[in-house]
């Protein structure tokens, strides 16, 4: 199988950024690499039903509604838009037969390749976060398991709480920019770039 | 800067919108050879002070078109909604769950 | 170095066990922990400062907080240079250089000051009258304004390059609570206790800064006590965060606030790490305003010498900073609190001669007090004219009998301590629009009613007591928590006011027959007399009196003196000081460094970039990049030796002899899925799409609304109801933005989803003879032949182990595809593909050649799509479907669209085939060089295969009207005047035989 090249491969060094205190480093990111994303969608009308066969595919109870996650066994559901959910699991893309989903019901799309996925961890994350993201990231407006587009440095992305920690979804294309504009502002807290991890693994 | 409250983001800052006008204009359907409607619906706008239902649409969050209805003098919003109504359907049914 | 001879032996809020070292002037000094640049300056016996704007007078400080408008003064040297700086509020650190400035040789003894002699001819509105005089004209101004700009201005800034970084940050809270005096304290307690989250924000580098100079108990407890009790409740509470240095500068719409962190200046060695300053963009639910109140001075003869300073501040040198102002004080007042300075300096050890009160009487309360000090008090006593050879010696006094003042003795003192009342700080109500209101018996403005969530507490609402400032706060932060739906004790916020006796207004000191310079403004210099001026041109509203004296233009925003003139202005007019209103404050409440504004967004962040999955691939093999909004571009890629030129001529050539690649992932990309796609491609594309077969792609154009050109594309079937659709790079984000709208707002019953993939898809043009042969070897399960792969034909497959999807269109003219593989296999096609096309001679080309062979073609792009022509102009009305609507149909066809006499798309050629010819050059007829011609040229290139330039444009009439004539390639600014021939614009190919190979 052909090896993925990801958008931060030349210019991903793991390493300290800034200076890192007695205290150890403020926050720690690092990439997420060879994301499995599939966009599936429904129509009005369709949704209880291309909600259901979601959960199925990765095991949850039902899909989740606006602003949450819902994470299974098989991958993990994330609702992104009013009619429209991501689908992340390990592996490669397959065609919307394998959804099991037809034109009538709904869509799906292979986006696996378009995002860099960034994590974010550490008890000054969501200060890192905040200097380019407007939004509210406050324990009671985005708890554990929230989920929400924004725009950070005036580049759209996705946010995910999960697992106490932050994974942002930037375009693929404006994965450096966005990199080096978290990096330099991580230094100030002492920031540690982690090694890159594998979706799934 | 306008807070707006995006009926699926939650209250956002008006810099992750783009302005999209007056909402209450009245296209054409696609086939309608009138030219009178289709000038009207696409040069003529009134410019009223106070309250103003115009689109605003999410480009930064969900991406939702929304009628959002604001003083124009004093950027006041008193509501959004989505302007598809199947997206105002399926926002209402779920938020009564 | 000089010793600290006005420090006093004790007291203070300073560490007294470390000493800190600075400089003024090149001179050294020494001062202590808790110290500004001012209390320091002062505690040294440095009372020359700085100087005024306009008359270079000297200036000493004159307050003790954000008002200042003496004590300006630069920090710093090199790149670090920061000019204008209030001393008022530097806070001291070890090493900190600071220097004198608007001066020469020095602030202590400045030439400029000689213009003051010419002060007659500097006053309100000189520059308009000097230029109305002899010597009126241009020329004239021109060498006026020469010596005008060498004088104007106060410190002068670096021009090096800011080697600090700054950052934006955003936060949200639920009660803003701006200030940290009693009231600012409780009403944060308040709406912690009850469980929301406050943010305390306070523009000192100390906490509570007020109580540091406060004396007067507050019920029961010492101010210190009390101060310390609330810091403490306040950590208690747990969802406080206090931010110090941070200044609210400003509330704006939607419950927002801008605040100005000051992280860095402070520190004599700050981490690079660190920005030097953060701007806070604030969310808030409810803002309490406790910004407290400002002193007034009152206008008197010289007012503006070193040595004179508002009452307040005197006591804020001794109690805070444990610093004498000076050894033989005169405290001249016009209510109860100048009497709080007079007995603080007097406990201090000052020799407090004199205290002058315009009033009748003092109240028993202090008249005993300042007995008990030894202090005597002069009632109906006001301040005349300062005397002083640089700074104050002699004070004259006036007694007051009625509304007439007597001049009388002259008294020795180096301080005058001064006080007209006190001015709420409205300004951040102002920023929202709502105007303060003039309350006689407080002689004050009080601010006015906010129709938003904004309250105000202490003496920002007109509080004068303490104890009732901390009630204030208290029932402010409690109606806040109960507007939230938490539940706090309901508090009653008390009355404004709280003197013992009321004030007198005292605005200025006038004597029968003297002439008085009395200075309403310090810093631009803006007199009293200059106010009656102001007057008597004309000048009669606030607006007009601010902006023709310039009184509160300067750095301090007339925060001491704006209300004297407005008061002056007032009675000039013969209205009330209600009637006359004030001016509108509007952000930044004090100056904010525009790097903070920009935060990060600067240098290589200005703008974000955007990378294409091969921009890895491109660099290494010698791409030479270009932006193409915010995308990087190849824009040519040189053979050693060779410049542009060089370069896209051979790469255009070789295009057109062998093959190249190029990277055109940066492409609009839309995925447009659903049922009702095709139906949709239908409505928006000037063609129809209904019917496009599986596999197949087509060249669409889409119109605005207004029948205008929109974008043109291709766009691919890959099923029945998934379509892959290009855009223009340019329009990428434009046509999106259209489809979602006419998606959601005019046809929400179709079944259409569109979602952007431009970053799903690295996409790499493959053009030229020999493109066949390249993609045959590289391609590993695609029937390339002819007649398996028609021209316009779609196909999937794999290109060195990646999934690919290939379509046969060309934009150069040349047997073509553009292969696409999702992105993080971009490299791997790249290389795969140029492994079988460079042995066959074939190279990489940039944008250059890419627009060069398109414009050979005759394709019309960007700069024909300008947002001003349509199908017919284009000659493309023959794609307009007949059988079906489609966006801007009808409005196309309107009559002013469909005049003969539009400009239309046509080749230009240079009759002398070695000119060149410029993009945006008008056309003309030979006969009629002037006005806008007949049209304009909107590509060129140099076309290698044709051997000389040529261009595409609009022109009045046509290919048809302007066979056999000339017409000229008008450009006045570049290239002068060029013959040129008007042609068809397929210059190569035109049957578009080599295409369809």
């Amino acid at each position: 199988m052909l090896e993925r090249t990801s958008a931060l491969a030349t210019h991903y060094q793991p390493g300290p950024a800034g200076d890192i205190g007695t205290d150890g480093p403020g926050v720690t990111l690092r990439e997420i690499r060879d994301a499995g994303l599939w966009q599936v969608s429904g129509w009005p009308g369709t949704m209880d039903e291309v909600g259901a066969t979601l959960a199925g595919i990765v095991g949850v109870d039902a899909a989740p509604g606006p602003l949450q996650s819902a994470a299974g066994p098989k991958g993990t559901l994330l609702r992104v838009q009013p009619f429209v959910w991501w689908l992340t699991r390990a592996g490669e893309a397959t065609a919307q037969q394998a959804m099991g989903i037809d034109a009538e019901q709904g869509t799906s799309l292979d986006l696996s390749h378009s995002r860099t996925v960034i994590r974010i961890e550490g008890p000054r994350a969501r200060d890192l976060l905040n200097r380019g993201l407007p939004t509210d990231l406050r324990p009671d407006s985005f708890p554990e398991g929230a989920f929400a587009g924004g725009a950070i440095h005036l580049v759209g992305a996705n946010l995910h709480h999960r697992g106490g920690g932050y994974d942002l979804y930037v375009p693929r294309g404006f994965a450096v920019t966005i990199w080096d504009f978290l990096t330099e502002t991580a230094a100030q807290w002492g920031g540690e770039v982690g090694e890159a991890e594998y979706w799934g693994a | 800067m306008l807070r707006i409250p995006c009926p699926f983001c939650g209250e956002r800052d008006h810099t992750e919108f783009s302005y999209g006008g007056d909402a209450g204009v009245d296209y054409p359907q696609i086939d309608s050879t009138d030219e009178k409607a289709w000038y009207e619906a696409v040069f003529l706008r009134e410019n009223p002070r106070g309250p103003h239902k115009e689109l605003w649409q999410h480009n930064y969050g969900c991406r939702m078109w929304i009628v959002v209805e604001r003083d124009t003098m004093t950027h006041e919003i008193f509501s959004a909604e989505p302007a598809h109504p199947g997206v105002k359907a399926q926002l209402e049914k779920e938020a009564a769950k | 170095m000089s010793r600290q001879i006005n420090r006093l032996g004790q007291g203070g809020a300073i560490d007294r066990s470390r000493t800190l070292s600075f400089s003024f002037d090149g001179a050294r000094y020494e001062g202590h922990p808790g110290d500004t640049l001012a209390s320091a300056l002062l505690a040294n016996d440095v009372r020359i400062v700085g100087r005024s704007f306009k008359y270079h007078r000297p200036r000493g400080v004159m307050s003790a907080g954000v008002e200042e408008g003496g004590a300006l003064i630069t920090t710093g040297s090199g790149a670090r240079r920061t000019p204008n700086v209030r001393a008022t509020t530097l806070e001291l650190f070890d090493g900190l250089d600071t220097y004198g400035q608007n001066a020469w040789p020095s602030v202590r003894f400045d030439l400029n000051a000689l213009n003051g002699l010419l002060a007659r001819f500097f006053s309100a509105g000189f520059y308009y009258k000097t230029f109305m005089g002899p010597g009126r004209g241009t020329w004239a101004w021109m060498q006026y304004e020469k010596i005008i700009r060498r004088a104007a201005g106060m410190g002068e800034a670096s021009r090096e390059p800011d080697p600090d970084s700054y950052e934006i940050a955003h936060a949200h809270c639920d009660v803003l609570v701006v200030g940290s005096g009693p009231a600012g304290l409780e009403a944060a307690r308040v709406a912690a206790e009850a469980g929301l989250h406050v943010i305390l924000a306070e523009q000192d580098f100390a906490v509570a800064p007020s109580l540091l100079s406060e004396t007067e108990g507050i019920g029961d407890e010492a101010p210190a006590d009390w101060r310390a009790a609330r810091l403490k409740a306040l950590q208690a509470a747990g969802n406080v965060q206090i931010m110090p240095r941070t200044t609210v500068f400003g509330l704006y719409d939607g419950g927002v606030a801008g605040l100005a962190e000051r992280v860095t200046d402070h520190l004599a060695d700050p981490s690079p790490h660190l920005p030097r300053e953060r701007f806070w963009i604030l969310r808030t639910r409810r803002t309490i305003v406790a910004t407290g109140a400002l002193e007034r001075s009152v206008a008197f003869g010289n007012n503006d010498r070193p040595g004179i300073m508002l009452a307040n501040a005197a006591r804020i040198y001794a109690n805070r900073f444990g610093v004498a102002a000076g050894r033989r004080a005169i405290v001249a007042t016009n209510n109860d609190s100048g009497y709080h300075s007079a007995l603080d300096m007097a406990a201090a050890g000052v020799d407090v001669a004199r205290i002058l009160d315009v009033r009748e009487r003092a109240s028993d309360d202090f008249a005993a007090r300042a007995r008990a000090a030894g202090i005597e008090i002069m009632t109906n006593c006001v301040p005349v004219e300062a005397a002083a050879r640089g700074t104050i010696g002699k004070l004259q006094i006036g007694r007051r009998s009625g509304a007439t003042i007597r001049a009388d003795e002259w008294l020795d003192c180096d301080l005058v301590a001064v006080s007209g009342g006190w001015t709420p700080v409205v300004n951040l109500l102002s920023h929202r629009g709502a105007r303060p209101v003039y309350d006689e018996s407080l002689a004050t403005f009080l601010p006015g009613e906010c129709a938003e969530p904004i309250r105000v507490a202490g003496s920002a609402a007109g509080v004068w007591r303490s104890e009732d400032c901390a009630q204030s706060g208290r029932a402010a932060g409690a109606a806040a928590a109960r507007d939230l739906g938490k539940s706090a004790l309901d508090e009653q916020a008390p009355a404004p006011g709280g003197w013992d006796r009321p004030i007198h207004p005292l605005w200025e000191v006038r004597v029968k027959g003297r002439k008085l310079r009395s200075f309403v403004d310090p810093q631009h210099d803006v007199k009293t007399d200059d106010i009656r001026l102001a007057h008597q041109e004309g000048y009669v509203s606030v607006e007009h009196l601010k902006r023709y004296t310039t009184l509160g233009m300067a750095s301090d925003q007339g925060k001491v003196g704006n209300v004297i003139g407005l008061a002056l202005m007032a009675k000039a007019t013969g209205k009330t000081i209600a009637e006359t209103g004030t001016t509108m404050f509007r952000p930044p409440y004090t100056p904010v460094s525009l790097g903070a504004l920009a935060g990060r967004g600067c240098d290589e962040h200005f703008r974000a970039t955007r990378y294409t999955p091969m921009h890895d691939w491109n660099m290494e093999h010698g791409a030479v990049m270009i932006d193409a909004g915010l995308w990087k571009r190849p824009w040519y890629f040189p053979a050693p030796g060779e410049d542009l030129t060089a370069a896209y001529e051979r790469e255009t050539a070789k295009v057109r002899e062998t093959v190249g690649l190029c990277d055109v992932t940066s492409l609009g990309k839309i995925a447009v899925q659903g049922p009702d796609a095709a139906e949709f491609l239908n409505r928006v594309y000037v063609n129809g799409f209904g019917k496009l077969p599986v596999g197949r792609a087509r060249y669409g154009i889409m119109l605005r609304d207004d029948g205008i050109v929109m974008d043109d594309g291709t766009t691919w079937r890959l099923s029945d109801s998934d379509f892959f659709m290009t855009t223009t790079t340019a329009n990428a984000a434009k046509v999106m933005g259209f489809l979602e709208e006419l998606l959601e707002t005019r046809w929400p019953d179709l079944r259409v989803r569109v979602t952007t993939v431009s970053e799903q898809w690295a996409g790499l043009a493959v053009a030229g003879p020999k493109a066949r042969q390249v993609l045959e070897a590289a391609v590993e399960d695609i029937d390339m032949s002819s007649e398996a792969f028609p021209f316009m034909g779609v196909r999937e497959g794999h290109i060195g182990g990646a999934p690919c999807r290939v379509a046969r269109i060309s934009f150069s003219g040349e047997m073509a595809w553009e292969a696409y593989v999702p992105s993080d296999y971009g490299a791997a096609m790249c290389d795969a593909v140029w492994q079988a096309a460079e042995p066959l001679g074939g190279i990489l080309y940039g944008t250059e050649a890419l627009g060069a062979l398109r414009i050979e073609k005759g394709h019309v792009a960007g700069p024909e799509l300008d947002g001003r022509t349509t199908l017919e102009d284009l000659h493309l009305d023959r794609m307009a479907s007949t059988k079906k609507p489609f966006i801007g149909n009808v409005l196309r066809k309107r009559p002013g669209l469909m005049t003969d006499d539009r400009p239309q798309l046509v080749g230009i050629v240079p009759k002398d085939r070695t000119r060149r010819l410029y993009a945006g050059a008008l056309l003309h007829a030979p006969d009629r060089l002037s006005g806008h011609g007949e049209g304009w040229v909107t590509s060129v290139t140099y076309s290698p295969e044709l051997g000389h330039w040529i261009g595409l444009g609009l022109i009045r009439g046509g290919v048809e009207a302007w066979s056999g004539k000339t017409a000229i390639h008008a450009d006045p600014v570049r290239s002068g005047n060029t013959e040129v021939e008007i042609t068809a614009t397929h210059f190569i190919d035109p049957d578009g035989s080599r295409m369809h190979a």
